[in-house]
């Protein structure tokens, strides 16, 4: 019941049911919340799981790996298990396992970045496809950012709204969804095989190319609504002085829509940059011990090797596929960190 | 690593009469590296100067050979400082694709080449050598809380996996009476790996003939996952995978027609576990076969087989079946023997055998 | 009608001296949106150094009208133009005439300030800049933020965002950008609308000032505004056929002091409007 008097030119037949509006309010507020409680649980679930798995405790005896001494992981707990049970688990190991020595193992260390990959899982690293993904992700940012803004400026700016324009939108929509692998095998015969002088085979130059190509839908939506958000006020304020539309786009419609394009692009290098199955059409190898001695060289990525270590019987590879997954989750935090403060430092208010 | 001259010069080089015999001494190491290099010394047991060997060539195939392949690439590489050897996982059929295209030097196979496949490499003038380098046990697995299976035959088990058993064959007690009444739960290789090719072939009679209606992945681990999880589920992997997850699986003898036996390095080994103990193969293209450093790390491959296989979970040959294979290796015996008998799985190593060679 | 009595410097010796030559005509202008008519045969003209204005009730098409006086209409895709527009007697919308030339010659003030999220000082530079000044740019900059009268609040802060300052500051900083190419007509498009009364007074003065230099149009809903500002004024209405067309165009003086058309009389006099 309203705690105010009726206005009193108010019609009988209003019926007010304010309480009844005011908790399907509630409700749909409740459900939104749900939601995003969800979504942050699924999270967690994936980093306490990856975290738990890549920093454990374990019993760790000694072998002669090549003529020196190495650590021999034998088991391995969880890093939440050996929090509350530390004791038990260092009991188990001495029954267990008397040689060993019950610690801290962090399977994430700098031999992890710095060595191969190795059939001991204790000597593995992390060099050949940190590298590998690195460089293909830094070629294609630079090759998919122009030639995506390119595009999304010229069927903006210049394109007609005839269905011509309305059908390259559509299919340009649509390719953003198309699924990656179509894309390998779209780059296994045009890089690989067609342009092989170009590239030099199944080198980072065709994955980068493969994968510029995969991003640029993605670039261009982003980008076309970034442009479409700049005021048409400005574009007329420049015009009127006499400006070309060329001078328009440039000075005025392209900075203020910076943020936006970033964000595609940094959405699409996320994409690429965990993307496996293209890439083995392509033909990124998995096993590599050097460094590519250019973008023309033989390569393979991070998503590769953690699939590889995880089909893997032995189960401390299972570990090394964890560590694999903080380091590229460390890496793709690290790209959207240096997207946002691009995003600050270019962003206008109206 | 020629260590004789280099100990000869730091140590004798400060006295003058025994100057003449380091140098003289040095005159004949080199004579004797330089016959080496010429192949004077004998070819059945080389002595590969790994130090002057450089070049880069590509394995490329099945994932089970993989580990295998990539802890010899890694072996060789430490030995090595110039040779590069990438290696990578396109499965056996992806594998014959690029090798027979010209694109890898050596190719992993779980299951020796198709007739198709040489066909193509014929087509491309691609000659072949053909080497199995270890033997995987393919082991039937359940769930530990299964008390009622110990051995199996041959013939339980097609029925089991057959085309027709597709919606069929749903129930424990159908396979036997004596089992209880319980959901059969199948889990198993997806169709693409050669595994689940050499597991029909052997079992089911025809390559690829399977029932649909099991639960199918190209990840072993997540099979043994789901066997290791649910009591009436039943599964077949490499003996690797068992090895590594003894607690939560159980393991199937097999009868093979001689009783049952249960998949251990010696049975695997010495051909007594039936017909699940299959060959698994490198191929290496002749051509390329000619290289140096391809020719020393084949050899390095079959002369450390006994040392690396068993450390990735695979069981390794007889001795004197290595030795038949470095000689098939250095005459260069091209083809396939499974062409050559027209079979297409075999057990023990006769079958691996060209006639000439027994 | 009242008139606001105009400060004796601002009484321009145009009171007195003879008009000269139109800078800019329309001849039977039309404008078509799609199959839509939106303005139906204009006949007008733009005095040199003089202050024209258009008024009429809302939807009659003088801002159409105005935005055909430096081909801004050509943005709109589905708009037509037919008739001529012509500018020392060439008609802007000829077949080899560059919209970007005219631009450059008729500059345009709009109803909302719309000032480039830069600098002050860029703001001003931006298009004499790209129109190839050579001239020395801070000169410029502090002549034309002069002529609009908002050199004095600004010149310390040059650097600060175009966007920081007042409303009726923004539009006197659009009026300097426009100044600062140095057209010859000058069109706006109720520039004083969106503003504060005391801005409002700020922009008729800085009118006045600024017909020493340049020929200005204006758009005005203001019938007031326009009565005390203007030299010319022009009267639009509505037809049946809800198409703008001119009602009537003359002195300021005459137009609201003695109307020629009744429509005119009933609009200025407040019974329709």
């Amino acid at each position: 019941m309203s705690s105010l008097p009726t206005p009193k030119n108010r019609e009988a037949i209003f019926t007010d049911r304010l309480s009844a509006r005011k908790r399907r309010g509630m409700i749909f507020r409740n459900v939104c919340l749900a939601m995003t409680i969800f979504g942050v649980l699924s999270l967690g679930a994936l980093l306490y799981d990856t975290i738990g798995s890549a920093f454990t405790w374990a019993a760790v005896e000694e072998r002669e790996v090549r003529g020196r001494v190495q650590p021999n992981v034998v088991q391995t707990w969880s890093l939440w298990e050996g929090i509350y049970n530390r004791d038990e688990l260092q009991r188990l190991t001495a029954e267990n396992y008397p040689e060993a020595e019950f610690r801290f193992f962090s399977w994430v260390n700098i031999n992890f970045l710095t060595n191969f990959p190795s059939r001991f899982p204790e000597l593995s690293g992390f060099r050949s496809p940190l590298i590998g993904s690195l460089m293909v992700i830094g070629i294609t940012a630079l090759l998919s950012f122009p030639i995506g803004t390119g595009a999304a400026i010229f069927l903006e700016e210049y394109g007609t709204k005839g269905w011509i324009s309305r059908i390259i939108e559509t299919n340009i929509a649509n390719l953003a969804g198309v699924p990656s692998i179509i894309y390998g095998l779209l780059g296994l015969t045009i890089f690989v095989r067609g342009a092989g002088g170009l590239t030099g085979g199944q080198t980072v130059l065709a994955g980068a190319f493969t994968m510029t190509l995969l991003s640029l839908p993605i670039i261009i939506v982003a980008a076309r609504e970034s442009i479409r958000a700049v005021p048409p006020s400005q574009r007329q304020a420049a015009l009127a002085l006499g400006a070309t539309r060329w001078e328009t786009t440039y000075s005025h419609v392209l900075p203020s829509a910076l943020p936006g394009i970033l964000t595609g692009t940094i959405l699409a290098m996320s994409r690429a940059i965990g993307e496996t199955a293209p890439l083995i059409t392509i033909g990124a190898l998995t096993y590599v011990a050097f460094d590519p001695s250019g973008a023309r060289d033989i390569f393979t990525v991070m998503p590769i090797q953690i699939f590889n270590w995880v089909t893997l019987p032995q189960a401390t590879f299972h570990n090394l596929a964890s560590a694999g997954i903080v380091v590229l989750l460390s890496i793709l935090l690290t790209m959207n960190g240096i997207a946002i403060v691009i995003r600050r430092k270019t962003e206008r208010t109206w | 690593m020629p260590a004789g001259s280099e100990r000869g010069q730091s140590a004798f080089s400060s006295m003058p009469r025994l100057r003449v015999i380091r140098n003289t001494g040095a005159v004949w190491i080199g004579m004797l590296f330089l016959a080496a290099c010429a192949g004077i010394v004998s070819p059945e047991n080389p002595d590969p100067v790994y130090d002057d060997l450089s070049g880069r060539f590509i394995i490329d195939g099945s994932s089970t050979v993989y580990p295998i392949s990539q802890a010899m690439a890694e072996e060789f590489g430490y030995l090595t400082s110039d040779v590069q050897i990438p290696v990578g996982v396109s499965g056996s059929g992806g594998g014959f694709t690029k090798f027979c295209a010209g694109e890898t030097a050596i190719t992993d196979a779980s299951r020796p080449i198709k007739p198709i496949e040489a066909e193509l490499c014929e087509a491309n003038n691609i000659e072949f050598i053909e080497i199995p380098v270890a033997l995987d046990g393919l082991s039937v697995l359940i769930n530990p809380a299964n008390d009622w299976v110990e051995c199996m035959t041959v013939e339980q088990l097609e029925t089991m996996w057959e085309p027709t058993a597709e919606g069929v064959i749903t129930n424990w007690n159908q396979i036997d009476p004596s089992f209880p009444d319980q959901p059969l739960l199948l889990y198993g290789p997806g169709t693409d790996s050669g595994t689940y090719d050499y597991f029909t072939e052997v079992i089911v009679g025809e390559e690829g003939a399977s029932r649909g209606d099991y639960t199918g992945s190209e990840d072993d681990n997540i099979l043994i996952q789901g066997v290791a999880g649910n009591n009436s589920a039943l599964g077949f992997f490499g003996y690797a995978y068992y090895e590594e997850n003894q607690d939560r699986l159980k393991l199937v003898a097999v009868d093979g027609g001689d009783g049952c036996v249960e998949p251990t390095a010696e049975t695997i080994a010495n051909g007594e576990y039936q017909p699940l103990s299959r060959p698994i193969f490198i191929y290496i293209n002749a051509e390329d076969a000619a290289r140096p450093e391809v020719a020393s790390f084949v050899n390095f491959y079959l002369e450390e087989a006994d040392d690396i296989i068993p450390d990735v979970g695979y069981i390794p040959f007889m001795d004197n079946f290595y030795d038949a294979m470095i000689e098939r290796f250095h005459d260069g015996r091209t083809g396939s023997v499974f062409l050559v008998t027209d079979v297409t799985a075999v057990s023990g190593t006769e079958g691996l055998l060209f006639p000439e060679e027994k | 009608m009242a008139q606001r009595s105009l400060r004796p410097e601002m009484r321009r010796a145009a009171k007195e001296a003879p008009v000269g030559d139109a800078i800019m005509s329309a001849r039977d202008l039309s404008v078509h949106y799609g199959a839509f008519q939106a303005v139906r045969d204009v006949n007008l003209s733009f005095y040199e150094n003089r202050i024209t204005a258009l008024i009429g009730p809302s939807g009659c098409g003088k801002s159409t009208v105005l935005r055909c006086m430096n081909r801004m209409n050509d943005l709109i895709p589905i708009a037509r133009v037919s008739g001529e527009v012509l500018y020392h007697n060439h008609n802007i919308y000829g077949p080899n005439i560059d919209p970007v030339e005219v631009r450059r010659r008729i500059g345009m003030v709009f109803q909302k300030p719309n000032p480039f999220p830069k600098s002050i000082y860029d703001n001003v530079a931006w298009g004499a800049k790209i129109n190839g000044y050579r001239g020395s740019m801070d000169d410029l900059v502090e002549r034309s933020l002069t002529q609009a009268a908002l050199w004095n609040e600004v010149k310390d802060k040059l650097k600060d965002s175009g966007l920081s300052l007042s409303g009726g500051q923004q539009q006197r900083l659009c009026i300097a950008r426009a100044i600062a190419i140095q057209p010859d007509v000058i069109l706006m498009d109720e520039p004083a609308s969106a503003l504060d009364p005391i801005s409002t007074l700020k922009i008729e003065d800085l009118m006045q000032e600024l017909t020493r230099n340049y020929t200005i149009v204006i758009v005005t809903h203001n019938m007031q505004q326009a009565a005390r500002s203007s030299d010319f004024t022009a009267y639009f209405s509505v037809g049946e056929d809800r198409a703008g067309y001119l009602v009537e165009y003359g002195p300021t003086h005459e137009v609201f002091t003695n109307p020629k058309d009744p429509k005119t009389e009933d609009y200025i006099t407040g019974r329709v409007g």
